[in-house]
């Protein structure tokens, strides 16, 4: 097996070119290792598995939409370490947990341990989505959920194919920002 | 909701990303910003008349190099700072370069018997 930076990068790179199978098998993989990292840094502060399952699935969310940040000629990890750790204060700061409690950890803490055994969050797709303005949400569910092309999207509804790309896009970081704001209550 | 699901809705349809995306924002930002300075510039203060002379040429050349030196190396900081993670990767210390220079050239155009005690040197 590939050293895990060596993996990630190879699949993050072919991600940044296009290939789907590539950018499902990169966030399959850091879904792992995001898990055990979460588990690790919530249960210092007391919070449930439940929890951490919900912060993954942000920081994977946050991964996806930022890709456009990653710069190539650096390793991959101290880069999803550093999301990871945003997110993490980010919802440490959301459930009112003190900021002095966020763990003082290093890089290669995120890589330190994969767990595969994912659990549900809280977090419901449907409620999620119907917070999206109603274009927006009829589009991510053509083209993400039910994996037809942005030209086929555009064509049902009658739209660019640039004006599907921006509003997948938008789509997306609304959805993140609808995940921060269900963790808040 | 299962992270599967989420990884899955994710990995559909993956467009190809704008690997230069941050160096064309922050040199579009730049471009524009001098753009708007230059035209309220020449809106507030109008075109100088006065740079006939070798050392208002020279004066006007210094402010202009350290101003692009500044934005050359404030732009290289921030798109570095725009990647997640890259808050660990600058040196202030570059930043404070182009000041530190301004401060030796003043030091260096005042005359020695014109200064303080205190910043001479013995």
């Amino acid at each position: 097996m590939l050293a895990p930076e060596a993996e990630l990068k190879r699949l993050m790179l072919a991600g940044l070119d296009g290939d789907a199978a590539a950018h499902r098998a990169l966030l399959t993989q850091l879904g792992g290792y995001l898990r055990a990292y979460c588990r690790r840094q919530l249960a210092r502060v007391g919070r449930s598995a439940a929890d951490a399952e919900d912060l993954v699935q942000e920081v994977l969310l946050a991964i996806h939409t930022r890709r456009h940040t990653y710069d190539p000629v650096e390793p991959l990890t101290p880069w999803v370490h550093a999301i990871a750790r945003y997110k993490l204060i980010d919802h440490l700061r959301r459930t009112r947990t003190s900021l002095s409690n966020v763990p003082i950890d290093d890089v290669a803490e995120l890589v330190a341990q994969e767990d595969h055994d994912s659990t549900e969050s809280s977090l419901d797709l449907g409620r999620l989505l119907g917070q999206l303005p109603e274009r927006t949400r009829r589009v991510i569910e053509c083209v993400k959920l039910e994996g037809l092309s942005v030209a086929e999207t555009a064509s049902r509804y009658g739209l660019s194919e640039s004006n599907v790309k921006v509003s997948v896009h938008r789509g997306l970081k609304a959805l993140a920002a609808a995940i921060a704001r269900e963790q808040q209550r | 909701m299962k992270t599967d699901d989420l990884i899955a809705m994710l990995g559909t349809n993956v467009e190809p990303i704008d690997r230069k995306y941050v160096f064309r924002a922050v040199g579009a930002a730049i471009a524009v910003g001098t753009l708007v300075a230059v035209a309220a510039m020449l809106l507030a203060l109008g075109f100088r008349t006065d740079l006939t002379t070798t050392r208002a040429f020279i004066f006007l050349f210094s402010k202009l190099a350290f101003t692009i030196v500044t934005v050359i190396l404030t732009a290289i900081m921030l798109t570095k700072l725009a990647r997640p993670g890259g808050e660990r990767r600058i040196s202030l210390g570059w930043v404070a370069l182009p000041f530190a220079a301004i401060v030796l050239l003043a030091r260096a155009a005042v005359p020695r018997s014109k200064r303080r005690p205190e910043f001479h040197a013995e």
